[in-house]
């Protein structure tokens, strides 16, 4: 077929950009617009949930060295991914997230920024190495996201690719290797996503 | 002698090929009065599962454009209208519009071309609203890419 020009011959365009950079991180409670499979986006929620001992440790138990459990305050049974229950609250805390680059390509960086010690009203401290956590979800025991202890300082956890949903459900334990005084014990960690 | 009757059949089929190819043609048409004539679209990553926890690699992005179309050079004959985009560099892009009934709605495939109008040319502009909505492969477009689009006429 050929192809004539009739006097002025132009061409409408569409200038398209790049897909844009984004990232979504969520541990514990999160937001979503419904959820990603039925076109939700990310919505900010600024909850800070909390871990504690399961049962308050009696001195007949300090400093055992058997591992107590702990339990949390989240309520996040289900994956904004598509809705499903991959999380068992309150022991199970959600931790997931992904990132978006231009190319659909390259990966973030999934941390854990824990202090030195948690500390008590009157200054006690407990090493934050004392902490520890698995890794699971329901419908997929694979620990995507490592078990590990925290190390009072940045912990690398994963990488997470360009365009892949990567989540676990995090179980947390005291070590309970020291005696310790008596007290409340408090402490804050930050789970940060990176994307160059 | 008098010739066989497949002869005249195959002397019948040549002189309707010339007549066709001589007659009917393909003109770009002037689309330069639309407006605007170039449109910067925003692209997000479109939702979708894809398996595995995996996201869609598709990016999409919309805009909508008043299309006209100068057909005065074919005014009161009969013809047929595309929409065409060239194939790109980027790989497939899909392409989807809406009108508001004066063309035709569609779809295309980047190295397609798909109808909008079909008929006699009664007037020397053809004009509508196009809701586009663009969709490519997100991890081809590393840049701004630029979908040069043209209309083509078919006339008898």
């Amino acid at each position: 077929m050929s192809l004539l020009a009739a006097g002025v011959a132009d061409a409408w365009v569409l200038t398209i950009t790049s897909g844009p950079k984004a990232a979504f991180l969520q541990v514990g409670l999160g937001s979503y617009s419904g959820t990603y499979s039925t076109g939700g986006t990310p919505l900010n929620n600024a909850f800070v949930n909390t871990v504690t001992l399961l049962n308050p440790l009696t001195p007949n138990v300090v400093g055992t060295g058997v591992a107590q459990a702990m339990t949390s305050d989240s309520t996040q049974a289900a994956s904004f991914y598509d809705g499903f229950l991959v999380c068992n609250p309150p022991t199970q805390v959600y931790v997931g997230g992904w990132v978006r680059t231009p190319t659909g390509t390259g990966s973030g960086v999934l941390s854990v920024i824990s202090p030195t010690s948690l500390l008590s009203a009157t200054g006690d401290a407990i090493p934050f190495t004392q902490i520890s956590w698995t890794s699971t979800a329901n419908g997929n025991a694979t620990a995507d996201i490592p078990a590990g202890t925290f190390n009072g300082g940045t912990l690398a956890l994963r990488t997470i690719a360009a365009g892949t949903w990567v989540e676990n459900c995090f179980t947390f334990s005291y070590a309970n290797t020291a005696v310790v005084a008596g007290g409340t014990y408090k402490g804050t960690v930050s789970y940060t996503l990176v994307l160059p | 002698m008098k010739p066989a009757p497949a002869f005249f059949m195959l002397c019948a089929l040549l002189a309707m090929s010339v007549t066709e190819s001589s007659s009917a043609a393909t003109y770009v048409v002037d689309d330069s009065s639309t407006i605007p004539f170039e449109t910067n679209v925003s692209t997000r990553w479109r939702d979708g599962k894809s398996g595995g926890r995996q996201m869609s690699n598709e990016i999409e992005g919309g805009a909508t454009v008043t299309i006209r179309l100068n057909l005065a050079p074919w005014l009161n004959r009969n013809g047929r209208i595309y929409l065409a985009l060239p194939q790109q560099p980027v790989g497939v892009v899909n392409v989807e519009w809406g009108t508001q009934g004066r063309m035709l709605p569609g779809k295309l495939q980047s190295g397609e071309r798909t109808l909008v109008f079909a008929g006699p040319i009664r007037t020397s502009f053809l004009e509508d609203n196009f809701t586009v909505r663009v969709v490519a492969d997100g991890r081809r477009v590393a840049a701004t890419q630029r979908l040069q689009f043209h209309f083509e006429i078919d006339v008898d």
